[in-house]
């Protein structure tokens, strides 16, 4: 299939909201595009990648992850779709506290059985498979360095890292960069592109910084997307 | 909303889990009270039972009142006595009841009985404190006895006599009925014992065979 | 699950600091109802085995449960005593095959004397109709030789031969002492764990001979009779605190009884030791389980802790469940998560009641046996011991819950963007 994502005339609103937060005619992504999303705070950046990640589930319109229609599926099937095809990058935070560098890359594999088998697919086990992820994105001999003592830029390598373990088709990148400062800003999304290209994964790339739209296929602005009028209401 | 149900929904499951620790703690010792309770004192078990397990094919379901012989009335001392003509703690009156308790001890038996195979319900009073190795107790027919109410003449106790190896099956139907005068059905051989002293002694001795729980004929669920 | 276990293992441990403190706390109650209960099953044991075939205690007439305590367990007072001309109609019974007179009164550093004749040791049953055993040496021939029960000869370190003082009256110390009359060891009995261990034993002889120049609980000051002089008087006793019985028929216990409690010459009470257990239990049941309700109580304040402690916790963990939902789980795996870690804890909080549990049987065992006559077995759990156990560890679980419910409401909410 050529679209990763396929949404129609999709809207959602939050439960006792006075409107839709999202209201979207059209909007798709193909197969290993690299697209550039941004727009300001309170647009729906939030809730469109809820809708994605099958969190949320819209009230009306059709959403085509990989071909499968999750805007009518139970949330379990959400919940394994998400755990089989995409891979999550936060802003901050991204790894837990209590887990050692190399369980919290590994994470995904534990939840979902393609990814597992994808990953030890090279004849690698889920460590070293690990380990060689880490490294291409130039972190190494770390794995015994208590996660919270890493700086911030190793921080979002190995969030990548466990974003990007077992092949998952899409990447969604919510403002990686916007906790780094600018000379790693590069490097990471230098990385980051490399990886996904090896891996042919989709890349939806979130940010309010204009100037790395340069790196992508497209550019969308939300705003120009999302015809839900600003008195969206969060709750 | 959702802050209340927390709450409510928190001191809920604290009480319902202190209810079932108490339950699961208590269990035992409830249900070792129920069966005892389930009688009044002096209360008799319904005539001619039959056992759910084994009918009476090998074994004769006997009636309590069978063991006691047709012509022997303890009573006879008192027949006599106008009580209405006495005045309080007469001497007559006393001593008519000594003679019908000394009566009760030297009760005759039915002495054609002996050597019959017999089943009978009745209730435990035990010989030997220990409750895990009963070997041997006595069964009488009313609740109570020896505790809160006098015991029965010589010819309503059967001294029962347990198989010296018993299955567990069988232990743990002792064990049960032994802790609270539980009620019990003894199958076994009866016997009519002499004992050779110049103050003579008869009574009845059962060899049991086997013991089950007992089960009165209306409901066969008496011990739920 | 495997995934759940080893990340409830790991939140868990990562949190070892606040939540060893609770599971101390799990613990400590978990020892205190599973004791409660070792206790009370240990109690009920010992004092079944205490004694076997005995058809009937005579004695003044007092409680029934009051004469059986005292008479076989040593435990209480006895309010009065039953004269000597009593002890020999019932030996002189027809359907009595053997009586056996006791007497008590006498201690020695806390532990009871008993007068008795040597029939004793012939006689008395316990457990499971076993009779009593010497390890070394006989029962006692001469008037003043004593034989030790075995925690007496154990805690105090005698030995065959060895001279002892007895002393007056029950009590640990401060107690007159027959210091001019010593006994000398003839026998140790081997131990049987019943209150027999923590008895010695003399003949009725000797105890009248020990109390000859005292009246009125005192010796008589100025009128002294010396050891070797005791013979030449009778040492017949006057009275006994209670007989022991067993008869030709055990059927015949009713008629017997009856006839002992008319007796117009004396008021006597007999007694069937197996109904006057009941009657003790009975009466006791109610403390029982009282305790056990106290002792269960405590645990769910215990697990309350538990359930306070992750509930507190769940609010700086919402970023981990969005993380832990983004990488696929679902918000039932997110339930599971908290019930486990609280599972987790329970259970190591069980696991150790249990060690401070044994560890405890172990230390104080000796002191039980010595004070009371109980044996504390500190082996297996027992079957009760387990359903309480399991009761404890389906608390814990349904504990688990309460945080467990949060967190899966708060993960749904949430999403993938908590409100930090």
């Amino acid at each position: 299939m050529a679209l990763a994502i396929d949404i129609r005339d999709l809207r959602f609103r939050y439960p006792k909201a006075g409107g839709d937060c999202l209201d979207i005619e059209t909007f798709q992504v193909g197969s290993g595009e690299r697209l550039f999303l941004h727009g300001p705070s309170g647009c729906g950046k939030s809730t469109l990648l809820g809708l994605i990640g099958g969190v949320l589930q819209a009230q009306h319109g059709k959403l085509e992850l990989l071909g499968n229609d999750i805007a009518r599926m139970r949330p379990v099937m959400r919940d394994r779709l998400r755990a089989d095809h995409v891979g999550f990058i936060f802003q901050q935070f991204n790894l837990i506290p209590y887990l050692s560098v190399t369980d919290n890359v590994l994470l995904p594999c534990r939840f979902s059985a393609r990814r597992r088998q994808q990953a030890v697919m090279g004849g690698y086990s889920l460590r070293e498979q690990a380990h060689r992820l880490l490294s291409h994105l130039e972190i190494n001999d770390i794995e015994h360095v208590p996660v919270i003592q890493l700086s911030v830029g190793q921080q979002q390598r190995v969030a990548a890292a466990r974003a990007l373990i077992g092949k998952p088709q899409i990447v969604i990148a919510d403002e990686p960069t916007s906790a780094l400062d600018a000379d790693r800003q590069a490097a990471f999304l230098d990385l980051l592109i490399r990886e996904c290209d090896d891996a042919n994964a989709t890349l939806i790339f979130v940010s309010h910084d204009r100037r790395l739209a340069r790196y992508f296929h497209r550019e969308i602005a939300l705003t120009s997307v999302n015809r839900a009028v600003s008195g969206e209401v969060l709750p | 909303m959702n802050k209340h149900l927390k709450h409510y929904g928190l001191i809920v499951l604290l009480i319902l889990s202190g209810l079932l620790a108490y339950a699961l703690t208590g269990a035992e010792t409830v249900a070792a009270d129920k069966a005892g309770k389930d009688y009044k004192i002096g209360e008799r078990l319904p005539a001619a039972s039959t056992s759910a397990k084994h009918s009476s094919t090998s074994y004769r379901a006997l009636d309590w009142d069978e063991l006691i012989p047709e012509d022997w009335d303890p009573m006879e001392a008192l027949k006599d006595l106008d009580l209405s003509l006495m005045e309080d703690s007469d001497p007559r009156a006393i001593e008519a009841l000594e003679k019908v308790r000394a009566a009760w001890d030297d009760a005759p038996i039915v002495q054609k009985l002996n050597g019959a195979r017999i089943e009978i319900p009745g209730f435990i009073v035990p010989l030997d404190p220990d409750p895990d190795r009963v070997r041997e107790f006595l069964l009488v027919p009313y609740h109570g006895a020896c505790i809160h109410v006098p015991p029965p003449p010589s010819n309503q106790v059967l001294h029962v006599l347990l198989p010296k190896t018993l299955s567990r099956e069988q232990q743990q139907i002792l064990k049960s009925a032994a802790l609270m005068y539980g009620t019990i059905s003894v199958s076994g051989t009866l016997e009519t014992v002499f004992t050779d002293t110049s103050m003579g002694f008869s009574g009845y001795r059962i060899k049991a065979d086997r013991v089950d729980l007992y089960k009165s004929p209306e409901n066969s669920d008496s011990f739920q | 699950m495997k995934p759940l276990l080893h990340l409830a293992w790991c939140s868990a441990w990562n949190r070892r600091s606040t939540l060893a403190l609770i599971l101390v706390a799990i613990a400590l109650s978990v020892t205190m109802l599973l004791g409660v209960e070792r206790l009370r099953s240990e109690a009920h044991r010992s004092f079944s085995l205490s004694v076997s075939g005995t058809d009937l205690v005579v004695g003044a007439r007092t409680s029934p449960v009051q004469l059986v305590l005292y008479a076989v367990f040593r435990i209480g007072e006895a309010t009065s005593n039953i004269g000597w001309a009593r002890v020999q109609e019932i030996t002189d019974h027809p359907l009595v095959a053997w009586a056996v007179p006791v007497s008590l009164g006498d201690s020695h550093h806390g532990f009871p004397v008993m007068g008795t004749t040597a029939a004793y040791f012939d006689h008395f049953r316990y457990g499971d109709s076993t009779p009593l055993v010497m390890e070394t040496g006989g029962p006692f021939r001469d008037i003043f030789e004593v034989v030790l029960g075995a925690e007496v000869a154990k805690r105090l370190g005698y030995r065959l031969g060895e001279r002892i003082v007895l002393s007056h009256g029950s009590g640990d110390h401060g107690l007159p002492e027959h210091e001019d009359k010593p006994f000398t060891v003839s026998g140790i009995l081997a131990p049987t764990g019943t209150p027999v261990d923590r008895t010695l034993h003399i003949s009725l002889e000797g105890m009248t001979a020990i109390h000859l120049d005292w009246v009125g609980g005192v010796p008589m000051p100025g009128f002294a009779i010396p050891q070797e002089h005791v013979k030449k008087f009778d040492l017949t006793p006057r009275e006994v605190t209670a007989v022991l019985v067993g008869l030709k028929s055990r059927a015949a216990v009713f008629k017997v009884q009856r006839q002992i409690n008319e007796m117009s010459t004396e008021p006597l009470l007999a007694v069937m030791p197996g109904v006057a257990l009941e009657q003790l239990w009975q009466v006791v049941g109610v403390a029982e389980k009282t305790l056990l309700a106290v002792s269960a109580m405590v645990v769910i304040v215990g697990l309350s802790g538990l359930v306070a402690v992750i509930l507190a916790s769940l609010g700086e963990r919402r970023r981990e469940l969005a993380i832990l939902r983004s990488v696929g789980a679902r918000p039932r795996d997110i339930l599971i998560l908290m019930m486990t870690e609280s599972l987790l804890v329970t259970l190591g909080g069980i696991l150790l009641g249990i060690v401070m549990l044994q560890s405890a049987s172990l230390l104080l065992a000796p002191y039980v046996q010595a004070w009371y006559g109980i044996t504390l077995q500190a082996n297996m759990l027992s079957p009760s011991e387990m359903k309480l156990l399991l009761a404890v560890l389906g608390v814990g679980l349904l504990a688990g819950l309460v945080p467990g419910y949060r967190a899966y409401r708060m993960s749904l909410i949430d999403g993938l963007m908590p409100r930090i």
